[in-house]
C-alpha cells in the first residue's frame, strides 16, 4: 500500500510537472517542484495509515522527489563533462585536440554565470568591486567545508 | 522498538551504516570513488538483511522490501549528490574561494579559473576514470559508459522541455 501510494502520487506530481511546464517553465524550478511535491504529498491524508506507515511513506516520498529534482537539476543545464564527451564522439576515432574542445565549449563567462546564479540565492554579493559571502553563502561554506573534510573529500570544482 | 518501526528506520540505519564505511575507507585510502561504491554496498547488505530479519517479527510482503529498498537507494544517491557537489561544483569551489579572507574582484576570478584551466580540469579528471585517452595529441573515447548519460540526458531535455542553457554544473 506505502509503495505504491508514494509510487502514484509522485508520477501524478511528474504529469503535473510535464504539463506546467509545458504552460510556462518557473523561473525557480527548485522552488516549484518543491512546492508541486508537497501538493500531491498531502494526497495521504486520503488514505487511512498507522503511523509508522506514514513515516515509511513520508521516507519514501520525499527521498524519492529529492532524486528528481537533483537529476533534473543535472540535466537542467548541460554538464560541461558530458560536453566533453559528446565533442570528443562527433570527432569518431581520429579524435580531437585539447585546444579544439576549450575553443568548442568557450566557457568564458562561467564564472561570471556562477557569481549571478550565487547573486540570485543569496550567497553572495559586490561591495564595490569585491565579491563578499552572506550570511547564507558563509553557512554554506561552512557546511560544505566541514563536510569535506568529514568525509575526506578533496576540493573540485 | 517494535519491528515495524525499525522497518521504517531500516533505510536510515543502512544508510549510516554507508555513510560510516565510507567516511572510515576514504580517511584510510583517499579513494573517494571506490569508498562511496564500498558504503552502498555495505548499506545495501545491512538493509537486505535488516528485510530477512524482520520478517520474523513483522509481517512484510514483496511491497515492503520494495519500498524499504527504494527508499535506502535514494538516501544514497542524496548522499552521493552531496559528497559530488564537494567534488566537482565550480560553484563551491568559488564559496571556498570566497571564504577564504582574501579580496577577491570578477577579475581575479576569471583569471584564477580561466577557461582553459576549468576544460583541463574535467579532461584530467575523465582520462583519470578512463573515460578518454590520448593518442598522437587527440583525446579520443576509451569507454561509451558517458555517452549514455549523454543520450539519456539529452532526450529527457527534449521531453521536460528543458531549456537549452550554457555549460553548467
Amino acid at each position: 500500500m506505502i509503495f505504491f501510494t508514494a509510487i502514484g502520487l509522485l508520477i501524478l506530481a511528474f504529469i503535473c510537472h510535464l504539463i506546467l511546464w509545458r504552460i510556462r517553465r518557473p523561473a525557480r524550478f527548485t522552488l516549484a517542484f518543491f512546492i508541486i511535491f508537497l501538493i500531491f504529498y498531502f494526497g495521504i491524508f486520503f488514505i487511512t495509515f498507522l503511523p509508522g506507515d506514514i513515516f515509511r511513506f513520508t521516507l519514501l516520498y520525499w527521498s524519492s522527489a529529492l532524486v528528481y529534482i537533483i537529476l533534473y537539476s543535472a540535466i537542467d543545464q548541460q554538464s560541461p563533462t558530458l560536453a566533453i564527451v559528446d565533442f570528443i564522439k562527433t570527432h569518431g576515432d581520429f579524435g580531437c585536440d585539447e585546444s579544439a574542445i576549450i575553443q568548442y565549449l568557450a566557457p568564458e563567462d562561467e564564472i561570471k554565470k556562477r557569481l549571478m546564479a550565487m547573486t540570485q540565492s543569496g550567497w553572495v554579493s559586490q561591495e564595490g568591486q569585491y565579491w563578499v559571502l552572506t550570511q547564507q553563502g558563509k553557512m554554506f561554506a561552512a557546511l560544505f567545508g566541514g563536510a569535506a573534510k568529514f568525509f575526506g573529500l578533496n576540493r573540485g570544482g | 522498538m517494535n519491528g515495524e518501526w525499525l522497518l521504517s528506520f531500516s533505510p536510515i540505519i543502512s544508510l549510516m551504516v554507508a555513510v560510516f564505511a565510507q567516511i572510515i575507507l576514504s580517511h584510510q585510502s583517499k579513494k573517494i570513488g571506490q569508498s562511496i561504491v564500498f558504503g552502498v554496498l555495505l548499506g545495501l547488505f545491512i538493509q537486505i538483511g535488516l528485510l530477512c530479519l524482520l520478517r520474523k517479527y513483522t509481517p512484510i510482503n514483496w511491497q515492503d522490501d520494495c519500498a524499504e529498498l527504494l527508499t535506502f537507494f535514494s538516501l544514497c544517491f542524496c548522499f552521493w549528490a552531496f559528497l559530488n557537489l564537494n567534488l566537482t561544483s565550480l560553484r563551491i569551489r568559488l564559496l571556498h574561494e570566497l571564504n577564504s579572507g582574501l579580496q577577491l574582484t570578477t577579475e581575479n576570478l576569471l583569471q584564477k579559473y580561466s577557461p582553459t584551466e576549468l576544460i583541463k580540469r574535467r579532461i584530467d579528471r575523465l582520462k583519470l576514470s578512463g573515460q578518454i585517452k590520448q593518442e598522437n595529441n587527440n583525446w579520443i573515447l576509451n569507454s561509451r559508459k558517458l555517452l549514455i548519460f549523454v543520450y539519456v540526458s539529452s532526450f529527457l531535455r527534449n521531453v521536460l522541455m528543458v531549456n537549452r542553457g550554457g555549460n553548467g554544473n
